[in-house]
């Protein structure tokens, strides 16, 4: 067998025939400037309609519609089109004139020093390619190799079926790599250039692979078995409600953004929404009216069609500053007016979005929950700005419910309320980032302090998990990124997290590593890890060796 | 001139680009972004990603249009 390295964008065990995409010009005579003229007019006015269509293809998701949208400013830029002009007026066949086009205008972009940024020169070369070439390449159950694969050949070889890409020039924030993780497709660039000579079946795991003996092959397929095997038994979890082994149930949800986060989670598995996050809303130049917001949370529950919904209302601050709403700087964000902090600072913004929720809690349910409550008089003065807004509705005419109330716990003298907490609230979730950070003081984001920032230290899981024995009458839930940590999904579940949310790729393996724990009677096992001194002692004793 | 300081974590990529070439289009005069030594066109996205412009870059904005430019340089700050 001999082994291809390069750099793995999208790693999974396939095989198929080899085809090679080797662009090839038409090269012929150039003809009178205003016939090349005219054959770049057609060409651009054809791809321009192509890309439109794209666009709107409704199976793409936000980010990849922004990247055909992209592809269309640049089709239509004046000054690439100019420069083309330039080209044919001198003489040049249109296909070379806007080679050369795109070729100046790559260069410019690959002499950024930043790697996003250069990456972008492929998008360049993408459209011009287009411009000049038609590919009808057959490639179902192919893989295919070319020099470069751009964004548009991604989705398109996708469409037609082709089984993974191989090219020799690339990188990991390419558009391209982008679709591929999209589409879950293998591929493998910055190969060797010796890899444009081979022919016949290739195969795919981390690295390409020919000449596989008999031996290797037969290992291969077996591998292969067991990837369908794993995957047919993931699949069949997607409409399992998650449980441990010992029928304890464990709702395994997920966090998002949007309605495409959203959409991809319930194919996937998602039991509901633990964490809506609606700062975003309010990051835009001008800030989201009542009717606009009531417009997006009614999409979300609808899809959602009855399952568990937590809004989480705008956390601002820290990292996340939008400057209408900005109050300042402060020395310490992270310490400072954030979260529902700054909501109590500009309340009408907060009484809008209280009310939208309200409003939309009368036609389906939904839970709401603040971030960065720190004592028991914040969870005071939101229950009393609540009680204004409804008020207000009421006076208004309008229909509107309480939903459920929740608090995150994320700052560390939280922990110490939750038997308050029950007296006040329906749940509480656990927001893991800011909870590790507070109460280890290590900024998360600071990597010579990352060593602090420890998950499996017993102090901070000794902390949460002494809580949890007053949270009698609160459902308890997990969004952080610990939700969907593999070594202590476990441990969550035997001290009484009901609730989990994880990305969406993360679901059906949560639901998968539930099943294999217990959850009833684990108090010796969670005492053993709870007295081990060690991040080390925490990690061996949570693996159960 | 307009000067604003570039607050977003990854620059003006692909999709801010984007935003800020179609407001910058609406306008039929010319509004021209500075960088530097450097100064395009807004309208040319292809241009405009070649500033390559990144997280703490000082950036200037012109344009025939007072109120073109004060959106735009509320763009560039706010953008993400």
């Amino acid at each position: 067998m001999k082994r291809y390295q390069g750099l793995t964008i999208v790693t999974g065990r396939t095989f198929g025939p080899l085809i090679i995409d080797q662009v090839e010009i038409d090269d012929s005579q150039a003809k009178s400037p205003k016939e090349e003229w005219q054959k770049f007019s057609d060409a651009k006015n054809e791809l321009s309609r192509e890309l439109e269509q794209r666009s709107k293809d409704e199976s793409l998701t936000s980010e990849t519609a922004a990247i055909f949208e992209a592809h269309q400013l640049m089709l239509e830029d004046p000054e690439f089109i100019e420069e083309i002009k330039r080209h044919i007026e001198s003489g040049l066949a249109y296909e070379k004139a806007v080679l050369q086009a795109a070729q100046d205008f790559s260069d410019m972009m690959s002499a950024i020093e930043d790697e996003y940024m250069q990456a972008r020169a492929a998008d360049i070369r993408d459209i011009a390619q287009q411009l000049i070439t038609k590919q009808d390449l057959d490639v179902a159950g192919k893989i295919v190799l070319k020099d470069e694969i751009f964004p548009s050949e991604v989705i398109e070889y996708s469409k037609a079926g082709a089984k993974g890409f191989l090219s020799l020039k690339g990188s990991a924030t390419s558009h391209a790599s982008i679709l591929a993780k999209n589409a879950g497709l293998p591929f493998i660039t910055n190969l060797p250039p010796e890899v444009m000579t081979l022919s016949g079946t290739v195969y795919l795991d981390e690295d390409l692979m020919v000449d596989l003996s008999e031996a290797e092959l037969a290992e291969f397929n077996q591998a292969l078995q067991r990837d369908e095997a794993t995957r047919q038994r993931l699949a069949k979890l997607i409409d399992q409600p998650g449980h441990t082994a010992d029928g304890v149930k464990r709702q395994v949800s997920t966090n998002i953004s949007s309605l495409d986060d959203l959409l991809q989670a319930l194919e996937l598995g998602a039991e509901g929404v633990a964490l809506f996050r609606t700062e975003f809303l309010f990051m835009q130049p001008t800030l989201p009216t009542r009717e606009e917001q009531k417009e997006l949370y009614r999409s979300l529950a609808k899809a959602l069609n009855g399952k568990s919904f937590i809004i989480r209302t705008m956390d601002l601050g820290g990292d996340k500053v939008n400057r209408e709403l900005d109050s300042g700087p402060e020395d310490n964000p992270f310490l400072g007016l954030r979260g529902i902090r700054l909501s109590f600072d500009k309340i009408q913004v907060f009484k809008r979005q209280l009310k939208a929720i309200l409003e939309v809690a009368s036609e389906y349910p939904i839970k709401m929950m603040f971030p960065m409550v720190t004592n028991l008089e914040d969870v005071y003065q939101v229950k009393e700005i609540l009680a204004q807004a409804e008020a207000e509705l009421k006076d208004e005419g309008r229909a509107y419910e309480t939903p459920m109330l929740g608090v995150m716990i994320e700052v560390p003298s939280a922990l110490a309320l939750m038997k308050e907490f029950s007296d006040e609230v329906d749940f509480v979730s656990f927001g893991t980032n800011d909870l590790l950070q507070y109460t280890t003081a290590s900024d998360r984001m600071n990597s010579r302090v990352s060593r602090w920032y420890d998950p499996y230290q017993p102090a901070f899981l000794r902390l949460i998990a002494r809580s949890l024995e007053d949270a009698k009458g609160l459902h308890v839930g997990m969004c952080g990124d610990l939700a969907a940590d593999e070594l202590l999904i476990p441990f969550w579940s035997a001290i009484g997290f009901e609730e989990l949310g994880v990305p969406a790729a993360r679901i059906l393996k949560t639901k998968q590593i539930l099943l294999e724990t217990r959850s009833r009677d684990q108090a010796e096992w969670v005492d053993y890890v709870l007295s081990a001194k060690t991040s080390q002692e925490v990690i061996e004793r949570l693996r159960r060796d | 001139m307009r000067t604003v300081t570039i607050q977003a974590k990854n620059g003006l990529h692909a999709r801010p680009a984007a935003e800020l070439v179609k407001l910058a289009a609406a306008s039929e005069g010319d509004v021209t972004i500075i960088k530097g030594d450097k100064e395009v066109s807004a309208k040319s996205i292809m241009r405009l990603m070649s500033l390559g412009i990144l997280q703490g870059d000082e950036v200037g904005i012109k344009a025939d249009d007072a109120e073109l430019a004060d959106t735009l340089a509320d763009f560039l700050e706010k953008m993400e």
